[in-house]
This record gives structure tokens, C-alpha cells and sequence, in this order.
């Protein structure tokens, strides 16, 4: 019933955003941002300030200048130099906007514009931060190689526009501040509005709105827009509302990292993995937030879910003139799978070209010697296939992350994909469309369409790697009263109702109450002083456990301890699995799942657009909560790597086409729940399997090898004619 | 300038610029917040409205094109019987939606389902296409469409 | 920020004789039909519209369908899905899939014909179609007749060839104070229409074909293709060396054909990619009209 309730209040728009909150007394916030990409402000000319206008520059902030994150940090306003189109300069508030822009039209900002940053090695200016990480000795096992291939491969950025716009409302009461944001990360925003207002802590407290489908682009912008929210609403002492406009929305929100890798790998004669050497850069933007988190799991993915010794991985983040780069569904993991799925696929397709050779040698052998044994035996030898191949180089129990941690069981990744190969009929059909278009190209003719078929395999670690307190833990509140009545409070409440659902019902069921006699509400009252964002599944993962473990504690001590009874559960590193961030070392993820993925495609030969005609995942990602939110996630994920590797044109900031209903292919799910006795993350499998599993069917279906996102047309056409 | 409009089925007049958005004259004048804010182009359908029974992106309209018109909002249509089936069809086929798009999904079904109360997959797709936001899952949506269209038409059925 | 002008004077004729006139005594003012062309980059609240503005939207006589034996004509200011609502039996195949296409519901709603017609960034939408339909329109402006009684006052209207509305840049050519007022279609039997937008990730092209069978018998082939580059590409003698041949063309005559298609694209500068869409489609088109007709179409 609750839920019914909630679903129509969401249907009929009465859910409010910040954005929608107004008094008479708020002020409208504003700010002046930087028209140029890179340079140095001359001269800030204010006229006379009315006194309506609330105005603030960089040296005006009584705190500190800047949004941080564990292990990043970017200025609020900029002080001397610009390093982005978009970037704050000035804030300012008014009554209403009009009289607003009246003002802020007559301050003029002089910029000496600067280059450009260009990433080079020697650039200290430009340099992130970087990881060099070596397992064997990979330059030699690459030399002792039986099959080696060498590619480059690179991933695009990816935009959104993530509804709610960016916007914030500030209510200030004396010296204490309410905060109304949709954001990921409520402990953020208020640690970085204490931090550049002065003002303690305590005096913060913050009111969630809904998030929408921010894909990771509402971890730290929300802080920002927040602080700068803050700062106007203690100087002016007025409620203040800040609402960044679509454009503004685009120019600043973080988008999908960009990374180029440059990899090479090595086989021995039987066809198994010798040597494995990625180098990587990865575009920051103009400031590292989460970006070493980021270079950490690329590191850790690219090493890929197969056994091999000798593994050398060499990272490094450059800054550039966009905006701070975010992290996206998979946070880095999907561009690191991009990179070594698409390389062990032309590894595996070097491999098979010199089985085929070999075959045809033993078969010219058997038939000058005239040996029917021999030719018998020689015809029936048959050669691998991606799949194949894959099954007998997986990682199993006692193998090492690139990290040096053991996996304590083998991962079910034979399972994964047996089914995959089985409902897709990988196999065979990967031999029909070789053979098919071996056959078109030796007639000339196109009789066969361009079809191709590909497969990835992959895993998706949820939390994060880092283990700071305010990153990586969550906290759940249970409070029980007189009446029975049971209060759950934690530092995020997610906009997804089966998830709610789902709490309500667990703590229900523990603690044998009605499901209306449990309340979940997000931490209003800053009881919960550090925890990390809502992204990486960690409500799915951490959130729903703790909620179990903070009821089942109440159910011991309900008749014990008198009422109110107020449980407190944290999220605490496990002992089992430790992670060293200085030294790279340790159990990199406290949970994995594991998933692949099939892609079957077929070239539009007048408009050379590959059309995905049918998509087939084998998931494992422990117990599913909610098969039809699962299934409707993988969807949309689906959608948004298609848009990744295809629709959406990175070059365009406002006019690119998302997906539509029209490219939807059919998708086939498989989730198997063996593996885990707790849900795990289901997103970013997607992300983390598609592309990879596209390009590589694109590649069969055009007999050429892409190795950039997104493939265009052109590309395809230029492969076509190249051939 | 003044505008007279009909909103909701009652005659209101805004004194305001007339080429202020009329997306932005109904949330900031007249506090209709299910419009929502959104790409500013017409393009992601958060703003959409009935105007004089069209559906229409308001970031599109100026103001003074309102003048004298009728207008729709969710406000008014979750008022209505359609609007529970709509509910009802969204709930059986499991449709997650955002608390952002929803309400533009809403108005967007009743407009294709008054026009075609048994719609073609040609239609439904159509109207799907008129909010893009990444929080749903068409199949999902499909089949919320189809269930709202059989208690539409069971309701018209029934007088 | 945006700069804060004063709001703009808005003029609501509701004749056409009073929209005329209005336009006459000011020209430099923008005429408000649906609203699509207003708007791509207005940030924040207002739209910042300088000067006047005429709002045709209450002029009923631009929003007319009138049909007859002889064509389809379309008031200027009819909603493109109110087109698609009279269906396909009367608006021509090709426009009515390139209206279908043009934008999600909420902005077909809004787009008018002449809107689209008269928007330059447009004019690839339906433009190629109207021309190869030999469509026609009307222009109207306010004119004021001396006589040596008295003066007559009136509108000046003229109907030219829809081709004629644009120069060789693909830029519109209209006078000042000339307003754009009816679309007539001829009702032509084509046995076969295509049209093909291509407007994903790469270089843009439409593709438009319209051809006319009598017993296998090519009576009549027309084909234009729009570019970012071109806005309208029409290969006339190539279309005459096709007409009053049997089809189905021989595979040998495709070929060819093929041949002297790329060649002349490649002479238009377009890329060879561009050139491979374009060739592909068109043979497709040829082949499509190779099938056997299905009797029951027109």
C-alpha cells in the first residue's frame, strides 16, 4: 500500500527537487563562470554593489577554497587561473533573477587566455596521479611468446544530462543551515559546506531530494553547487536558491573518464596466456577527484579474469581543460574490460588463424605421403573458439589479483559461460558467419549479410577500493519506540521503490511487525558523520546488510532493553579482505559478480551502421532482490553502453541522441544465483561486458579489428573499402 | 502582458514578460512543480503539457502563445479516472520510472491513449520517444502502456 | 548571462489581410507559428526575443486543408501531425514517413509545414520531397494598387514552383514583407516512393526517389539527395537515361548506373563515404522497383 501511495504521488509530480522549494525571502543564486578554456584572470571589474545583491569572490570565502573528496580536490571559485570553460569565478544572489542579471551584466572579467594543456610526459603541470605495477616478468615472457599481438585501443567520454538539473536550496536559521540536494554523497555535501563556510559541522544538516539517474555524475557536483549555495546564504543571511541551467548542467557535470591504452600480449604454442603488458593514460579534466580510485581499478581490470604470470600494468591520469571527469557505471572497470576482452579476442583470433594453417600443413603433409590415417586425423583435428579458448584460461580458486591477494574460490565464471554459450549458440554461429563471410569475399558477391557474433566476459566489484571511512563504510540506524515502531535511518535513501520494498519487508519479517509499522528515512539530523557515496551497488551491497544485521540486533535485545531502543550499524573494512591503497596490495573488492555477455550484429550495408539484433547475458551476482528492477537495469544499461559505443557523439555537449526505443535489440538474461548468498552489484556488469562484446562482433562482422569507441559509420566504411 | 489562460479547467490571468517561457510562467507563477526543468529544447519531454488537448514541450511556448488557450498539467490530470489507470497499468507491468520523468511519461500515455485507446506497436513506440530519459526500461514501459490501454478502454467500456 | 532586452511587441492578427500589413509596416519582426525555430539555445526563463513578433497562430485561414481532384494544399501554419493525421492514402508516401520521423510527438505537434519550409536549417526535412513532387506555393504580400479614382489596398499574391524559393546556396528567397501561405501537392499516381534520412552518428544524408511504372516500363524516375554540403543534389540526365527503360534493370545496368552515380557525386565534392550511402541507397531503390508491383497499390 505504501508503495501504491508513493507510486502515485511519483506519477502525478509531487515529488519535489530543490529546485521547486521557494519563500519569499530566498534569494536567487547565480554564477559567473569562465568563457575560456584555459587562462589567467586579469582584472575583475564590480560596479557598485546594490543592496540586494549578495556578491562573492574567491577571497571572500571565510574557509577554504575548495570541494574535496578522499583523495582529490578541485577550487570552489577560481582565484587566478581558469582551467575550464564553465568554471566558477563569481557567485552572486539577488531577489529575483532579473535584477540579478541586470548586475551581474555590468561586471567585466579580463582573461589573458593560455595554451591549451596537452598531455606530455615532461608537462609537470598536466601529471595525475600514476601506478606502475609489475607481476613476473612480462618482457620476457612476451619475447618467449609463441602468438603476440600489439593494439591500441581508446574509450571515449561520455556525457549526460543528468535530471535534476544540478540545484540546491540553502535555509539558514541563526547559524544553522538546511540543506535540500539530490545527491549521492550527503556526508560530502556537508563536510565541504562546513568546511568553506567555517562554520562547524554541526550546524549542518541536510534534506535528500531524489536523485533521478545520475550515473555517477551527482558523487561530488552536488557538494559544489551546495558550498557555493552555503556561502551566499551566510553572507546574505537569507535563504538561497541555486538551480544550474541545462547548459550549466552539461558544461560542469563529471562524464565518463576517457582512456587510451596501448597493450600487447603473448601466447605459447598450446594457446595460453604468457605475457600481458597494458600501458594506459586517462584523462582527468582539469582537477583529480575520484580519478586514483579510478586508475586503480583500470589497473586491476585490465589484468582481465584469465591466468597469467607475467602481467605489467603502467597508468597514469593527465588534467586537462575539461571539467573534472567522473566515474560512470563501472567507475573505470568498463574501460579497462573494453581494453582486454577486445585483446584476448584478436589474441584468440591470431591463434585459430594458425590452427587453420596448421590443419591445412598436416592435410597437404597427409595427402603427398598418401596416409589416410594421417589425412583422416588431420581432417577431423578442429580449432578453438573465443569461447573455448576463454573456458580454459579463466582464473579459479588460488590465483592472484594483480595485487597479489588470492581468490579464496574459483569464481563461477565456467557456469556463466556454458549458459551464455548455450542460449546464445555462440559457438556454432561464431563458425557460420566466418565461414559465410570467408565465402562472401572469395566470390566478390553479397549473398551472406555482415553478421558477427561476440563475446566478453567480465566481473564487477562493488564499493570501493580505498578504505577511507568517508568513501568506503555506510551506517544504519534502527531506533524501535513504545509503540513498536521502527525507525531505519540511513546516510542515503535510494529513489527505487523495489529496494525500499525490500528493506521494509526484511526488517518486517526479523522483527515479525507489520511492513506500515517501518519508516526508512535518509539521515536529517547528521547523526551519521562519515560515509561514502551512494554509487558502486552499495545500497544493494552494504546497505541491505546492515539493515538485517541492525534488525536481527534489536530482535536480541527488544525484550531485554527497555524502549526506545537505537541500534547502530557500520560498514567496517573486513578483516579478511584488507586493501593497501599506498602499496597497491590486498583483496582489491569486498564483493564480486560475475557476468558475460554475447552481442549479435549485422552491418547496415547502405548506411554502414551495425544494428545489434540480439544481446545475451549470463549474470552472476549472487541473490536477486527484485527480478524486475534486475531485469529492467540490465536494460538500460544495455542502452546506455549502445550509446557508449555508438549513438552518442562525444563532440556534441547539447545535441546528441540518446538511444531510442528503435535500437532496442532483444535481450536474453540469464542470472544465475549460485555463487554468493548476498546480492551483489548487478550494475556495471553491463558496461563492463557489452562494449567489448559489440566491438567484437562488429570486428567479425566487417573482417577488421576496430579499436576505438565509439565505431562511426565511417569507420565502418572505411574497413569495408580497406578490404 | 497579461495572459488569460484556462489551466487545469480554471481561468487564471499572469501578468508576465511574454516571451517568458511558459514552462517557467507555470512553475514560478502558478507553483506547478510536476513541470520539471529540463533540457530547455523540447527535446527531453520533461516539460510536457496538454495545450488545448496538444501535447507540447512548454519550454517551447513563450508565453504570449498561451493566451486564451487550455492548458493540462499533471497537477490537474492526476485528477482524473485516466490517471488511476494509468497508475494501475504502470504497477502491474513493474515500470520503475524516475520521480523526474514521471509525470511527462503520465501526461504522454493519456495523450497517445485519448487519441488511440488500443494502440499499435508503431504508437506506443512513438510516444515512448517523446520523454528521453535514462532511468526506464522501454520493455518495460511497453507493457505499462499496454496494461493502462486495457483499463482505459475497460473504463470506456463501461460508460 | 544572457543580456535582459525589452520584451518584444507581439502582433495577434487573425486575418490575413491584417497579418500583411502588420508584416508590411514591420518586416524585421519574427513570425511565431509553432515555436520549434524560436527556441534551440534559449537559456534560462526567457527567450529574449528582440523587437516584434507575430503570432500567425490565430489566423485561421493558414491553418486550412483543402483537397481536390488536382492536389492537396496545406495551409502554412497546419502542425506537421495534423499531415500525418489525414494519413496515408492522402499525403504522398514520402512526406508523410519524413513527417513521421521529424521529431518525437510533443514537436510535430508543434512544427508547421511552412515553418519547416521557411526555416533554412531545415529545408532538408521535406524540401527535397516537395521539389521532387513539383509542389508549389503561394507568397503573399501586403500590396497597395494606385488607381486614379482611389487607392485600392490588397495583397499581392503569387504562386511559384517550391524549387524557386531557394538560391543556389540553399538559401530562401523571400522578399521583404512576403509571407509564405499555402503548399499545394499535385496528386500524382507514383508507383514507387522512398525516402531514407540517415541522420545518426556520421555526415547526414536524405535520400528521396519517386518513380512511376507502366507494363515493367520506367515512365518516370525522379531522385535527389541533401547534404550537409548540398541542400538539394539532383542528377537530371541521369534520371532521362533511365526513364523508358524495362525493368527489372539487368544487373550489368545497375552497375553502370552505379558507376556514372558515384562519378557525378564525387564531381559534387562529397566524400567517398557520403557517395557510398547515396549509391547504396539509390540501388536499392532501383532494385525495390524491380519487384513485382502489388496490384492493389498506387
Amino acid at each position: 500500500m505504501i508503495e501504491t501511495k508513493r507510486l502515485k504521488e511519483k506519477l502525478a509530480g509531487k515529488i519535489r527537487f530543490p529546485e521547486d522549494i521557494s519563500t519569499k525571502r530566498t534569494l536567487i543564486g547565480a554564477v559567473v563562470r569562465s568563457p575560456i578554456d584555459h587562462g589567467e584572470i586579469r582584472n575583475i571589474k564590480i560596479p557598485e554593489i546594490p543592496e540586494d545583491i549578495c556578491l562573492i569572490t574567491a577571497s571572500d570565502i571565510p574557509g577554504a577554497n575548495k570541494i574535496s573528496v578522499p583523495g582529490g580536490s578541485m577550487p570552489l571559485l577560481a582565484r587566478k587561473e581558469v582551467t575550464y570553460r564553465g568554471e566558477a569565478v563569481l557567485l552572486a544572489a539577488g531577489p529575483d533573477r532579473e535584477t540579478l542579471d541586470l548586475f551581474l551584466e555590468k561586471i567585466e572579467i579580463d582573461y589573458d587566455p593560455l595554451p591549451e594543456w596537452k598531455y606530455s610526459e615532461e608537462k609537470e603541470e598536466t601529471a595525475g596521479p600514476a601506478r606502475r605495477i609489475i607481476k613476473g616478468d612480462p618482457v620476457e615472457a612476451l619475447e618467449q611468446s609463441a602468438f603476440k599481438v600489439e593494439s591500441a585501443f581508446s574509450t571515449p567520454l561520455q556525457r549526460h544530462l543528468a535530471t535534476p538539473l544540478l540545484s540546491v536550496h540553502v535555509k539558514t536559521e541563526g547559524q544553522k543551515f538546511t540543506i535540500s540536494s539530490s545527491t549521492q554523497w550527503p556526508t560530502n555535501v556537508i563536510q565541504n559546506c562546513s568546511a568553506v563556510t567555517g562554520v562547524s559541522r554541526a550546524n549542518f544538516s541536510i534534506k535528500l531530494n531524489p536523485l533521478g539517474t545520475p550515473l555517477d555524475s551527482k558523487i561530488w557536483m552536488p557538494s559544489l553547487v551546495a558550498a557555493q549555495a552555503a556561502l551566499l546564504a551566510q553572507k546574505s543571511r537569507k535563504p538561497v536558491s541555486l538551480s544550474y541551467s541545462a547548459e550549466e548542467t552539461l558544461l560542469c557535470s563529471p562524464m565518463r573518464i576517457p582512456v587510451r591504452f596501448h597493450c600487447e600480449a603473448g601466447l605459447d604454442e598450446s594457446g595460453k596466456l604468457q605475457a600481458l603488458l597494458m600501458d594506459f593514460q586517462i584523462d582527468t579534466g582539469s582537477h583529480a577527484m575520484l580519478t586514483s580510485e579510478i586508475l586503480d581499478r583500470i589497473c586491476i581490470g585490465t589484468a582481465g579474469v584469465y591466468q597469467c604470470r607475467n602481467i605489467k600494468v603502467t597508468g597514469l591520469a593527465y588534467r586537462s581543460n575539461k571539467p573534472p571527469l567522473g566515474a560512470f557505471s563501472g567507475m573505470g572497470l568498463s574501460q579497462a574490460f573494453f581494453a582486454v576482452e577486445s585483446l584476448t579476442d584478436m589474441l584468440i583470433a591470431r591463434f585459430i588463424e594458425q590452427q587453420k594453417k596448421d590443419i591445412e600443413r598436416l592435410i597437404a603433409e597427409a595427402v603427398a605421403a598418401g596416409d589416410d590415417n594421417k589425412l583422416k586425423s588431420a581432417r577431423t583435428r578442429t580449432t578453438t573458439d573465443p569461447a573455448i579458448w576463454r573456458s580454459r584460461n579463466f582464473l579459479i580458486k588460488g590465483n592472484t589479483y594483480l595485487s597479489g591477494g588470492k581468490l579464496m574460490k574459483s569464481p563461477p565464471l565456467d557456469t556463466v559461460l556454458e549458459k551464455l554459450v548455450s542460449s546464445s549458440d555462440f559457438t556454432r554461429k561464431h563458425a557460420a558467419f566466418s565461414n559465410a563471410l570467408s565465402k562472401r569475399e572469395k566470390n566478390g558477391g553479397s549473398s551472406f549479410a555482415r553478421k558477427g557474433i561476440g563475446l566478453a566476459t567480465a566481473y564487477m566489484g562493488s564499493n570501493f577500493l580505498r578504505r577511507e571511512r568517508g568513501l568506503f563504510s555506510a551506517t544504519v540506524i534502527g531506533r524501535l519506540d513504545k509503540e513498536g515502531r521502527l525507525n531505519l535511518t540511513t546516510s542515503s535513501v535510494p529513489d527505487n521503490y523495489a529496494l525500499l520494498k525490500l528493506w521494509r519487508q526484511s526488517a518486517a519479517d526479523i522483527l515479525g511487525i507489520e511492513e506500515s509499522m517501518v519508516d526508512i528515512s535518509s539521515d536529517e539530523e547528521n547523526q551519521i558523520p562519515l560515509a561514502g557515496p551512494a554509487t558502486l551497488s552499495r545500497n544493494i551491497t552494504v546497505t541491505t546488510r546492515l539493515v538485517s544485521q541492525a534488525c536481527e540486533q534489536i530482535k536480541k535485545r527488544r525484550f531485554r532493553d527497555p524502549l526506545p531502543l537505537v541500534v547502530k550499524k557500520t560498514y567496517q573494512n573486513s578483516s579478511s579482505r584488507k586493501w593497501d591503497t599506498e602499496k597497491f596490495a590486498g583483496h582489491p573488492f569486498q564483493e564480486l559478480s560475475w557476468g558475460g555477455c554475447v552481442v549479435e550484429i549485422e552491418i547496415d550495408e547502405m548506411t554502414f551502421s551495425p544494428v545489434v539484433r540480439k544481446v545475451w547475458y549470463s549474470i552472476d551476482c549472487g541473490i536477486i532482490l527484485n527480478r524486475d528492477s534486475a531485469l529492467a537495469e540490465v536494460e538500460s544499461e544495455t542502452m546506455q553502453a549502445l550509446g557508449w559505443c555508438f549513438n552518442e557523439d562525444p563532440e556534441r555537449i547539447r545535441y546528441w541522441k540518446l538511444p531510442g526505443i528503435d535500437s532496442l535489440p532483444e535481450i536474453h538474461i540469464d542470472f544465475t544465483e549460485s555463487s554468493s548468498r548476498t546480492a551483489n552489484a548487478l550494475g556495471g556488469i553491463v558496461l563492463n561486458t557489452f562494449p567489448a562484446a559489440f566491438r567484437n562482433a562488429l570486428s567479425q562482422a566487417a573482417q577488421s579489428q576496430f579499436t576505438s569507441l565509439p565505431v562511426r559509420p565511417e569507420d565502418i566504411f572505411t574497413a569495408l573499402e580497406d578490404r | 502582458m497579461n495572459i488569460i489562460c484556462n489551466v487545469n479547467g480554471k481561468e487564471v490571468a499572469v501578468e508576465t514578460r511574454p516571451d517568458k517561457k511558459l514552462s517557467a510562467v507555470l512553475r514560478d507563477d502558478l507553483n506547478l512543480k510536476g513541470i520539471r526543468k529540463g533540457c530547455g529544447t523540447g527535446r527531453c519531454g520533461s516539460c510536457l503539457i496538454l495545450l488545448d488537448d496538444q501535447l507540447v514541450a512548454s519550454c517551447l511556448v513563450p508565453a504570449f502563445a498561451a493566451r486564451h488557450k487550455s492548458i493540462v498539467t499533471i497537477e490537474g490530470f492526476s485528477q482524473t479516472k485516466e490517471f488511476s489507470d494509468i497508475v494501475t497499468g504502470f504497477k502491474e507491468a513493474g515500470v520503475h520510472l524516475c520521480s523526474y520523468c514521471a509525470p511527462a511519461r503520465v501526461l504522454s500515455t493519456a495523450y497517445m491513449l485519448r487519441k488511440h485507446i488500443m494502440p499499435t506497436e508503431e504508437q506506443i513506440n512513438d510516444i515512448i520517444s517523446s520523454v528521453q530519459c535514462r532511468c526506464s526500461s522501454f520493455s518495460h514501459l511497453k507493457k505499462g502502456i499496454i496494461q493502462a490501454s486495457i483499463h482505459f478502454s475497460r473504463r470506456k467500456d463501461n460508460g | 548571462m544572457a543580456k535582459l532586452n525589452r520584451p518584444p511587441v507581439i502582433y495577434s492578427p487573425t486575418t490575413i489581410q491584417d497579418l500583411l500589413k502588420i508584416y508590411h509596416l514591420n518586416p524585421d519582426a519574427l513570425i511565431y507559428a509553432g515555436g520549434t525555430g524560436l527556441l534551440s539555445g534559449a537559456e534560462g526563463d526567457i527567450l529574449h526575443i528582440r523587437g516584434s513578433v507575430i503570432n500567425i497562430a490565430g489566423v485561421e485561414e493558414l491553418k486550412k486543408i483543402n483537397r481536390t481532384d488536382r492536389y492537396l494544399e496545406l495551409g502554412a501554419s497546419v502542425p506537421v501531425s495534423k499531415v500525418i493525421d489525414l494519413g496515408k492514402s492522402i499525403v504522398p508516401e514520402a512526406l508523410y514517413i519524413a513527417l513521421k520521423q521529424m521529431g518525437p510527438p510533443q514537436i510535430r505537434n508543434m512544427a508547421t509545414i511552412g515553418g519547416n519550409i521557411c526555416r533554412q536549417a531545415n529545408t532538408m526535412d521535406i524540401f527535397p520531397i516537395l521539389h521532387l513532387h513539383d509542389c508549389q506555393v503561394e507568397l503573399r504580400r501586403f500590396r497597395e494598387y494606385r488607381s486614379p479614382r482611389r487607392f485600392l489596398k490588397g495583397s499581392g499574391s503569387k504562386w511559384i514552383p517550391v524549387s524557386r524559393l531557394i538560391d543556389n546556396d540553399g538559401k530562401i528567397i523571400m522578399e521583404s514583407g512576403e509571407i509564405l501561405t499555402r503548399i499545394r501537392i499535385p496528386n500524382e499516381n507514383w508507383t514507387f516512393e522512398s525516402y531514407r534520412k540517415i541522420d545518426g552518428p556520421g555526415s547526414p544524408l536524405i535520400f528521396t526517389a519517386l518513380a512511376r511504372l507502366d507494363k515493367h516500363i520506367l515512365t518516370d524516375i525522379r531522385l535527389s539527395y541533401s547534404t550537409v554540403r548540398e541542400k538539394l543534389i539532383r542528377n537530371r540526365d541521369l534520371e532521362a537515361e533511365m526513364i523508358g527503360r524495362r525493368v527489372p534493370f539487368s544487373g550489368r545496368d545497375l552497375t553502370l548506373l552505379e558507376g556514372k552515380l558515384e562519378a557525378y557525386f564525387k564531381g559534387t565534392g562529397e566524400s567517398s563515404f557520403t557517395t557510398a550511402r547515396a549509391s547504396a541507397l539509390t540501388i536499392q531503390f532501383l532494385e525495390k522497383i524491380s519487384e513485382p508491383v502489388d496490384e492493389g497499390r498506387v
